[in-house]
C-alpha cells in the first residue's frame, strides 16, 4: 500500500498556491549557512494531479485490502460493496470536499494548510469519477 | 468571522491584527471564517470544544514571516499556538489550550533542507510529516531508516518537540535530536550548540556545542517557536525479522517484563519494542459489537473468545531483531530461551502472521516504514474516538502489573473498556492507555474525561508521572510535579517571563502560564 504512496517531487525554493508564486526569502537575524559541501536544499512541491493527492492523503486510510481503517469503517457502516472510496458510484464531489473539510466519523477535517481549496477539488474529481478524472 | 476572540481584545483590535497578518502572510493564509477555523477545533475533544477554540489562523512560510508575525502578536498582545503538523488527535490536535489564540499554523513549512547520507542526519522544517521524509529518501535510493509516530501523518519536529517515540532502536525521538533552530518571542533567531558557530562544520554530528546546552528546554514548553531542527537517522541494516510473542494471561506482564528488562537493557532488543494488550490488539481487526453489544467492560466470556477467534494473547509483545543474519540467529535463540520460561508464550514471525493487519503495521513500523494503519482501533466503537493517557514506569514487572490493574480497575468501574500498550525504551516503559468513545455519546466523554481525571491523581500518589498530556490536563499533570513546593514550576515560569514576558507563545502549554496566570 506504502508503496503506492507519491514520491514528491523536489524543486528549487518556490512555493505554490493557487497560480501564486512566492520565493523564499532569508530572514535579516537568520543564522549562516551550513557548509556548502553538505548543503542539500530538497524544497518539495505539492503532489499536483488528483491522483497523486489522493494517494497521499486518502490512500493510507482508504485504500484496498486490509490495514485501511477508512475502509475497514465504510465497510461496516455501509456493507463491502461501499468499502472501498475509489470502487463507489454514490459519491459527488461536493459529498468528498464537505466530508474533507468538516471530517466524518473518525476521520478529522483536513485544514487549507494541508489541502488548498484547488488541491481539494482535484481529489474530489478523481474520487467522484472512480479514479479516472486526474488531470493535472 | 471566528467564534471566539483573544482575552481583552475587542473586536476593532481583532481586526486590525488580522489584517497586519494578512500582509505579512497573505490573505490566503489567514483564517477567520468560522468555517475555516473550526478546522483547527478539538476534534477528539472530551469536553465543549470552544474550551479550546481558537481565534484564528495564520500559516506562515518562512522564519521571516514567523518574525513579523510575533511583531503583531506583541503589539497587540494577541497570544499565538504553534503548531506543526497540528495531528496528534489524543492530545489536542491543532487546538490551543486557551480559547482565543491564535494557531500559529507551521505546516506550510515543510522543506527537507538536508540529508546526509554519509553522517546520517536529515535536517526539516516543522511541516514535514513522516510520510514526507521517507518518500524524500526513497526517491533518493537512500540506505537510512526513519523512525515514525504510530501514525505517519505526525510531524518530524512537532513529535520530537513533544517527546514522542517510535518503534525502531531509534524510537525515544529525542534523543536523535541534533541541531534546531528557535526563534524568540522578540523575534530573535537562534540556532542552538554547534550551531551557534559560524561555519560550523559538525552542527548535526555533534549536539551539544559547549556551555549550557538549551535544546531540551524548547521541547514540551512555550519558550520558542523551533524552525529548524537536526535529526539522526538509522543506516538500514543488513538484515531485518520483525516477530510477535502471545503471552495468555494477564498476569504474565509481570514475569515478561522482569525477562525482558536485562534484553533491553543489553540491546539484544534494540528497538521501541511494545507489549500489547487483549483489546487494543483485537481492534486493529474486529470491533467491539462483533463480541459484544451490552454496556460496561467486555466481559471475559467475550475476551476469551476473541483470543481464540484472532489467536491472539492477553499480552501481546512485538519486537525485531536488526543485523548480520548470525548476529539475529544468536539473538533469537536467546529471546526464545528466555520467554519460554513462560507457560503458554508463543513465537511468530512474518511467515506465520505476516497477513494479518496488526502483524503488519507493525513490522513496518520497526522498520520506519510510515502508515495510518493503527486508526483502525478507532473502529472499536462506532464514531470512535480517544485520549491518551501516559504514566511513565521503570522496566519493572512488579510495577507493569500494579500499573495495568491501577488503570483498567478505574476503567471497568466507569464502564470502560481498557485499551493500552507499554511501549519499552532502553530504561523506561511509556504505558498508554487510550480509552476509546464515540465522540456522539455525551456520556460516555464525560465518564473518560473522568477517569483520567483521576488516574492523574492516583497515579502520582504512587509515584507515576505523566510523560505527556492532553491539553484538558496540562494543569492537573503539570501540578504533580511539585516536589519542594513546586520548585520545577517555578524554575519554568522564571524562564517563561523572562524569555517570553507579554506571554504570547502558547499560553498553558504543559501547564506553563504567563505571569502564572491561568487562562
Amino acid at each position: 500500500m506504502l508503496g503506492l504512496l507519491v514520491l514528491l517531487t523536489a524543486c528549487s525554493g518556490k512555493q505554490e498556491e493557487g497560480g501564486k508564486t512566492t520565493q523564499q526569502k532569508t530572514p535579516a537575524a537568520a543564522p549562516k549557512q551550513a557548509p556548502a559541501a553538505q548543503k542539500t536544499a530538497v524544497a518539495q512541491a505539492p503532489a499536483k494531479s488528483g491522483q497523486e493527492l489522493f494517494n497521499y492523503w486518502c490512500l493510507p486510510c482508504h485504500g484496498a485490502g486490509t490495514g485501511h481503517a477508512g475502509t475497514q469503517e465504510l465497510g461496516r457502516m455501509r456493507g463491502k460493496d461501499k468499502a472501498v472510496l475509489l470502487q463507489r458510484h454514490d459519491i459527488t464531489a461536493a459529498r468528498v470536499k464537505h466530508v474533507v473539510r468538516t471530517g466524518f466519523q473518525m476521520m478529522p477535517p483536513f485544514r487549507y494548510s494541508e489541502i488548498t481549496a484547488a488541491q481539494l477539488d482535484r481529489i474530489a474529481a478523481y474520487v467522484s469519477s472512480n479514479g479516472k478524472e486526474s488531470s493535472e | 468571522m471566528s467564534d471566539v476572540l483573544p482575552e481583552g481584545i475587542s473586536p476593532s483590535d481583532f481586526g486590525d491584527a488580522v489584517g497586519e497578518l494578512k500582509h505579512v502572510v497573505g490573505a490566503n493564509w489567514v483564517f477567520v471564517d468560522a468555517a475555516h477555523v473550526h478546522a483547527y477545533y478539538d476534534y477528539f475533544a472530551m469536553r465543549d470544544p470552544a474550551l479550546h477554540a481558537p481565534s484564528a489562523a495564520v500559516a506562515p512560510r518562512t522564519v521571516e514571516e514567523i518574525q513579523k508575525i510575533l511583531a503583531v502578536a506583541q503589539k497587540y498582545r494577541i497570544p499565538v499556538w504553534t503548531v506543526s503538523t497540528g495531528r496528534n488527535l489524543a492530545y489536542g490536535t491543532a487546538a490551543p489550550r486557551k480559547p482565543g489564540c491564535i494557531v500559529l499554523d507551521l505546516k506550510r513549512m515543510k522543506r527537507i533542507l538536508e540529508v546526509n547520507e554519509k553522517h546520517a542526519y536529515a535536517v526539516v522544517e516543522p511541516g514535514v510529516n513522516y510520510f514526507d521524509l521517507y518518500n524524500e529518501l526513497q526517491r533518493r535510493g537512500s540506505k537510512l531508516w526513519i523512525d515514525c509516530a504510530a501514525p505517519g501523518w505526525g510531524g518530524v519536529v512537532g513529535n520530537l518537540m513533544d517527546r514522542g517515540v517510535g518503534y525502531t532502536p531509534y524510537g525515544e525521538h529525542f534523543l536523535s535530536q541534533c541541531g534546531m533552530q528557535v526563534v524568540l518571542a522578540d523575534g530573535t533567531v537562534v540556532d542552538t550548540a554547534l550551531g551557534s558557530q559560524p561555519g560550523s562544520a559538525a552542527a548535526h554530528n555533534y549536539r551539544y556545542g559547549r556551555g549550557p546546552w538549551v535544546d531540551g528546554m524548547f521541547t514540551m514548553a512555550n519558550f520558542g517557536v523551533v524552525t529548524k531542527l537536526g535529526i539522526h537517522l538509522m543506516p538500514e541494516p543488513p538484515g531485518y525479522r520483525p516477530y510477535m510473542i502471545t503471552l495468555p494471561r494477564e498476569e504474565d506482564i509481570q514475569p515478561f517484563t522482569d525477562l525482558l528488562q536485562p534484553l533491553k537493557l543489553a540491546m539484544v532488543i534494540p528497538n521501541a519494542a511494545v507489549t500489547v494488550e487483549l483489546i487494543l490488539e483485537a481492534a486493529i481487526k474486529v470491533s467491539r459489537a462483533q463480541y459484544y453489544t451490552g454496556k460496561g467492560p467486555l466481559p471475559d466470556s467475550a475476551r476469551r473468545k476473541m483470543m481464540s477467534d484472532l489467536g491472539i494473547g492477553q499480552w501481546n509483545f512485538y519486537g525485531a531483531l536488526y543485523g548480520p543474519e548470525a548476529v539475529m540467529d544468536n539473538n533469537w535463540k536467546l529471546i526464545h530461551d528466555t520467554f519460554s520460561q513462560i507457560k503458554g508464550a508463543r513465537f511468530y514471525f512474518e511467515k506465520d502472521r505476516g497477513s494479518e493487519p496488526s502483524f503488519m503495521y507493525r513490522s513496518k513500523l520497526m522498520q520506519g516504514i510510515p502508515n495510518l494503519t493503527e486508526f483502525s482501533f478507532l473502529n472499536w466503537v462506532p464514531d470512535g474516538a480517544h485520549v491518551g493517557f501516559s504514566p511513565m514506569a521503570a522496566v519493572d514487572g512488579k510495577t507493569a502489573l500494579e500499573q495495568y490493574r491501577l488503570v483498567r480497575d478505574r476503567a471497568h468501574e466507569a464502564g470502560l473498556d481498557y485499551l493500552g500498550e507499554y511501549i519499552v525504551g532502553w530504561r523506561d516503559m511509556h504505558h498508554v492507555f487510550v480509552p476509546v468513545f464515540s465522540r456522539s455519546d455525551e456520556d460516555e466523554k464525560r465518564r473518560v474525561y473522568q477517569v483520567v481525571t483521576r488516574l492523574i491523581r492516583e497515579a502520582a500518589q504512587q509515584g507515576y508521572g505523566e510523560y505527556r498530556t492532553h491539553l484538558d490536563f496540562m494543569d492537573e499533570v503539570a501540578g504533580t510535579y511539585d516536589w519542594n513546593h513546586g520548585a520545577l514550576a517555578k524554575l519554568n515560569q522564571r524562564l517563561k517571563d523572562t524569555l517570553d514576558p507579554s506571554g504570547i507563545l502558547s499560553p498553558g502549554k504543559s501547564g506553563i502560564w504567563p505571569g502564572g496566570r491561568q487562562g
